[in-house]
């Protein structure tokens, strides 16, 4: 159980802790992260139903943004 | 005619539209204005041998505006039709069951999964967000949801904060979001272990509506890492209180030999599931985007653990490998696999104690799941783009008959298609 908590302290802290050199890339050397496919969900639609389908398909939700209540019966 | 039904994500619609777009978006640094965005798409989903289907008609409007500050609503709308597996067991004979509303039955022949055929819902379900920075490195997000079907309803709000660190190469959120949701089955809820009874019987029945409430914390760091990789880690804790049951779903009373059991109104004896009233959720999530070969490389990884017993895994990736400058293909391959909840039994054993929990939701079986898939899609001059996926979903697990000789696996494998057909252009 406290096995996630550890780990993402441990990746959070060690980001911070390394700060300076995590602010390397300027803003005109972002060409190919501005891309829409490199955002985190480029794709919305296609990403909520998803959700959709494997929080009624299995006992898991969420995690990237927030698990919905609801049912999930079939 | 039962209706029943599926899930309620529009929170997560809502959230993924908050907090990850936050994290991304103030990441790169992408603001400027293109007007209206307005993301349509169709959706098949089906199950083989006329187990589940659904259609989907979904649609997104978003606006981001120079300064920052971005609008985002949703709605759609799904038609459910098909059957479902019940929980309970294949038998060498015939068997009857009650449908959940008291107001008719149903025969599974022998050997076959008991599925109930009634299943049939329609669902529309909407969010709306709206994204608003202060300060030169803050963002808050606020965001609504609801949906509503024959005999559920849900309202759910959400609300995330972010923190642009490191020259915009950071960025830290935060998100809470609280649902509220209401199921008012045909024919009431079942008492949960009660015995499943004849038509017209409803003494097994509770009254009124049933109540769950569930609770989400947030908090995740974005961090560029080079010109062409973003990491995304996410902890995120869940608390649901009250009904969690789903009263579609029961369990066979084998005797020991594994014979059925004769239980009230002439029926083989079944009892209604009973799951704990409350339930915490821990995930952590990492997600790496590198642009590599000229496309994107998506890859995500999830691992979930609750109060029930349930250890996940869930690996997924994705490549949106550019064909030309206006065409890509994309594979997918997603690999799920989960431990069964402690109260999970695949059956009852006659003359044993009743325990105070138990379900034989397949759902909540030690399963994988598979799937794969591929995209195409095509930019058009205007800016517009069209795309088509297809892709296939197999579900195989373990459900041992307890209790009895031999032990068979009952697990009611699946087989899915999905097709999603999307348009997305600007006003």
């Amino acid at each position: 159980m406290r096995k996630p908590f550890y780990l993402f302290f441990l990746t959070a802290s060690t980001m911070f802790t390394g700060g300076c050199a995590l602010d390397g890339v300027q803003a005109w050397e972002r060409q190919d992260l501005a891309k829409r496919e490199m955002s985190i969900i480029n794709e919305p639609l296609e990403a909520a139903t998803d959700d959709h389908i494997y929080f009624s398909k299995e006992a898991s939700s969420g995690g990237q943004s927030f698990g919905g209540g609801g049912c999930g019966c079939n | 005619m039962q209706l029943k039904n599926k899930n309620k994500k529009a929170i997560s619609i809502a959230l993924a539209a908050a907090t990850s777009s936050l994290l991304a978006n103030a990441a790169v640094g992408e603001e400027n204005d293109v007007g209206w965005e307005i993301d349509t798409s169709v959706l098949y989903y089906g199950e083989q041998d006329d187990r589940v289907e659904d259609t989907s008609l979904a649609l997104r409007i978003a606006r981001r505006f120079e300064d920052g500050r971005a609008f985002v609503a949703g709605l759609s709308t799904d038609s459910l039709t098909g059957a479902s597996p019940t929980g309970a067991v294949p038998l060498n004979e015939p068997q009857t069951f009650t449908r959940p509303s008291a107001r008719g039955q149903y025969v599974t022949q022998p050997g076959e999964i008991p599925l109930d055929d009634s299943f049939k819902d329609s669902r529309v379900a909407g969010y709306v967000s709206w994204t608003q920075p202060f300060g030169e490195n803050w963002t808050a997000n606020v965001g609504a949801s609801f949906s509503t079907e024959y005999d559920y309803e849900h309202l759910g709000f959400n609300a995330s904060l972010a923190r642009d660190f490191n020259n915009k190469n950071t960025t830290v959120a935060a998100g809470f979001a609280y649902a509220q949701d209401e199921l008012d089955p045909e024919g009431g809820a079942p008492m949960p272990l009660s015995e499943m009874r004849g038509v017209g019987d409803t003494s097994n029945k509770l009254s009124g509506t049933q109540d769950k409430s569930v609770t989400d914390l947030l908090i995740g760091v974005t961090q560029i890492l080079n010109e062409r990789m973003l990491l995304q880690v996410n902890y995120s804790f869940s608390q649901s209180d009250d009904y969690h049951n789903d009263p579609f779903k029961f369990l066979t009373v084998l005797a020991s030999s594994g014979a059925p059991v004769v239980g009230p109104d002439g029926l083989y004896s079944y009892r209604f599931e009973s799951r704990p009233d409350e339930r915490t959720k821990h995930s952590l999530f990492t997600k790496l985007k590198t642009y590599i070969g000229g496309g994107a490389l998506d890859t995500s990884y999830r691992f979930m653990t609750d109060d029930w017993g349930i250890n996940s895994h869930t690996l997924d990736m994705r490549y949106r490998f550019n064909i030309s400058e206006r065409n890509y293909i994309e594979p997918h391959l997603r690999f799920y696999q989960q431990s069964e909840a402690d109260f999970y039994q695949a059956n009852l054993i006659a003359g044993d104690t009743v325990p105070n929990e138990a379900s034989a939701d397949y759902r909540l079986a030690e399963f994988t799941g598979t799937t794969f898939g591929v995209k195409v899609g095509h930019k058009f001059n205007n800016g517009n783009e069209a795309s088509a996926r297809l892709e296939w979903y197999n579900q195989d697990g373990t459900a041992k008959l307890a209790g009895v000789p031999g032990g068979a696996n009952v697990f009611p494998e699946l087989d899915a298609v999905i097709f999603q057909v999307s348009y997305r252009f600007h006003l």
